[in-house]
């Protein structure tokens, strides 16, 4: 449902969640216990979805470039590190990786020609991670060293921002 | 954040509609006191009786999703479709409020402007209470057991993969 969420905001959309309550208009535990993950997720995470505008790339990644694919895993295909949604929000680029990678994430979207509107970038985060990533760019994209602890569940947001 | 602290997307939701057209709040209010009646009497039926109930909301309750969506998606201007206006209770007649729009796709096209708000909010709930939630039956009930989208989802996700309800 995150990753649904992270798709349908790259892509400039809005999402509206349906939570069905009982005859009396109390919601069940199930539900609950949803609305609570969603709510983990988005304090670490929620700077990438409110107040963000599409990039000019909407995602990349093995799932994306099935042919047909509307969004993530529309056929049931699981998403994996290399399937990534974009949104912007100033001078910031958030890249939401809809898996984790073990070591390293590339973004072939982010090669050293492509040129950003806010620059050279400067600095590279991963949300709910305290230090600030290692990382490099060359022709096949943009190479992020990874911490060795999962930093959460379900999907992961790296912060790209400019020089300072 | 907490999702509870979408209270200014309520609010401001509410100050962009109320000037529009309320002719649509009008609508769903009264669809839903309608529904409210059937309620009582819905308890305690078979499950045979109940199908047929459902099967008549379901032609019934089109034109209130018609209006719940469009004004999920901000298209005040569709407000009422699909429901008889301009007689009252009474079967006086009354006057629409004025609004801006013409019942025709120009004058929305040209005229509609998505607020900001709306493109900032990206996240919403809702839920709704209709006489499907009394025997937690019906098409919310079937999606529980399918693991599909129940029917009013359907627009936002027409995948069986996933449940974006999460009934």
């Amino acid at each position: 449902m995150v990753q649904t969420l992270v798709d349908i905001v790259s892509k400039n959309g809005n999402m509206l969640l349906n939570i069905p309550v009982r005859g009396d208009g109390t919601i069940d535990d199930a539900e609950m216990k949803f609305i609570e993950g969603l709510t983990r997720w988005m304090d670490t995470n929620g700077e990438a979805i409110f107040s963000t505008r599409p990039w000019k790339v909407s995602g990349e990644g093995p799932v994306r470039e099935k042919e047909g694919t509307s969004y993530d895993n529309e056929r049931g295909l699981p998403n994996t590190s290399e399937d990534i949604r974009f949104t912007t929000k100033g001078n910031v680029l958030y890249a939401v990786l809809l898996g984790w990678p073990e070591k390293q994430a590339v973004i072939k979207s982010l090669p050293s020609s492509e040129k950003l509107w806010f620059g050279e970038i400067g600095k590279v985060e991963l949300l709910g991670a305290k230090q600030p990533l290692k990382f490099s760019r060359n022709d096949q994209g943009l190479t992020v060293e990874m911490p060795p602890e999962k930093t959460g569940d379900h999907a992961f947001v790296l912060k790209i921002s400019g020089k300072s | 954040m907490a999702i509870s602290t979408k209270e200014s997307y309520f609010r401001d939701c509410h100050v962009a509609r109320a000037p529009r057209n309320d002719t649509m709040f009008n609508a769903f209010t009264l669809d839903t006191r309608t529904i409210a009646s059937r309620v009582s009497f819905m308890r305690g039926m078979s499950h045979s009786e109940w199908r047929k109930i459902m099967a008549f909301e379901r032609g019934a309750m089109k034109p209130i999703a018609a209006c719940v969506l469009a004004g999920a998606l901000c298209l005040l201007g569709f407000a009422g479709a699909g429901r008889p206006r301009g007689t009252g209770p009474a079967g006086q007649t009354q006057a629409a409020a004025p609004g801006p729009y013409q019942p025709s796709w120009d004058s929305l096209v040209q005229q509609y402007e998505c607020p900001e708000w709306f493109r900032d909010a990206k996240f919403g709930i809702w839920a709704h209470w209709t006489a499907q939630c009394v025997p937690e039956q019906g098409e919310t009930r079937r999606a529980r057991i399918t693991n599909q989208s129940a029917r009013w989802s359907r627009p936002w996700s027409t995948s069986s993969a996933r449940t974006v309800t999460c009934s």
